[in-house]
């Protein structure tokens, strides 16, 4: 039987990426909070 | 992020907003939903539907292709954009924002599912998309039409979000 598509996290406590760490937090509209140590090269942000 | 020129030289306006650290810096929608990371490790891409990009690492690369034919029935317009992120050396992250919240399905080999065309998120490269067109004449359609979903194939995985909002574009 196939398993159904499953709901991912809605919180994110400490997320990590080479030079950054992000936590996502909120209810209705989330927000995503990042953490840059500067040796990274720059998170991006477009409206596409 | 390499290939946004693109985008703009296509005709789609882009506004872009860099931040280099040390600091800190928070980012959210104008809308009711939900946020989730995809991490890239290097040599894999991941395919996003317009409007659900929030923000990514720098270091991913960027480009888009223009679906048309049939998808220009689903939103009256003359088709729809699909981005096309993917790490090359290092792994990136992309964060992305589906309306409702956001189901996530591994897809095995040849497995298969049927969504409707709004509430696909982002699919996996290995993940293959058809679309499925079917007429409707009897019954409670009578006046005829069509119902259009599409098809995705694995291996891979797929995004799906709960409700769909088709955000109006320029065209």
């Amino acid at each position: 039987m196939q398993k159904p598509p499953q709901l991912l996290p809605t919180k994110l406590e400490d997320g990590q990426a080479p030079g950054i760490r992000y936590r996502i937090d909120g209810e209705l509209v989330p927000v995503l909070h990042t953490w840059l140590d500067g040796r990274a090269r720059r998170p991006t942000r477009a409206a596409l | 992020m390499k290939g946004a020129f693109k985008r703009m030289v296509a005709g789609m306006p882009i506004f872009l907003t860099e931040a280099q650290g040390p600091g800190e810096i928070a980012f959210s929608r104008d809308g009711a939903g939900h946020l989730f990371p995809l991490h890239l490790t290097p040599g894999t891409a991941v395919l996003v539907r317009e409007h659900q990009f929030l923000a990514a690492t720098g270091n991913l690369d960027y480009t888009f292709n223009r679906v048309k034919g049939v998808s220009n029935m689903l939103f009256g317009s003359t088709g729809f954009f699909v981005d096309r992120f993917s790490a090359s050396h290092q792994e990136g992250v992309l964060w992305l924002h589906g309306y409702g919240n956001v189901f996530e399905k591994q897809l095995a080999p040849n497995e298969q599912i049927d969504i409707e065309p709004g509430g696909w998120v982002y699919r996996d490269e290995t993940v293959r998309m058809e679309v499925q067109m079917f007429g409707l004449k009897t019954g409670i359609f009578g006046g005829g039409g069509n119902m259009i979903w599409n098809r995705f194939t694995g291996p891979g995985r797929v995004g799906i979000q709960s409700m769909y909002l088709h955000l109006p574009t320029s065209e």
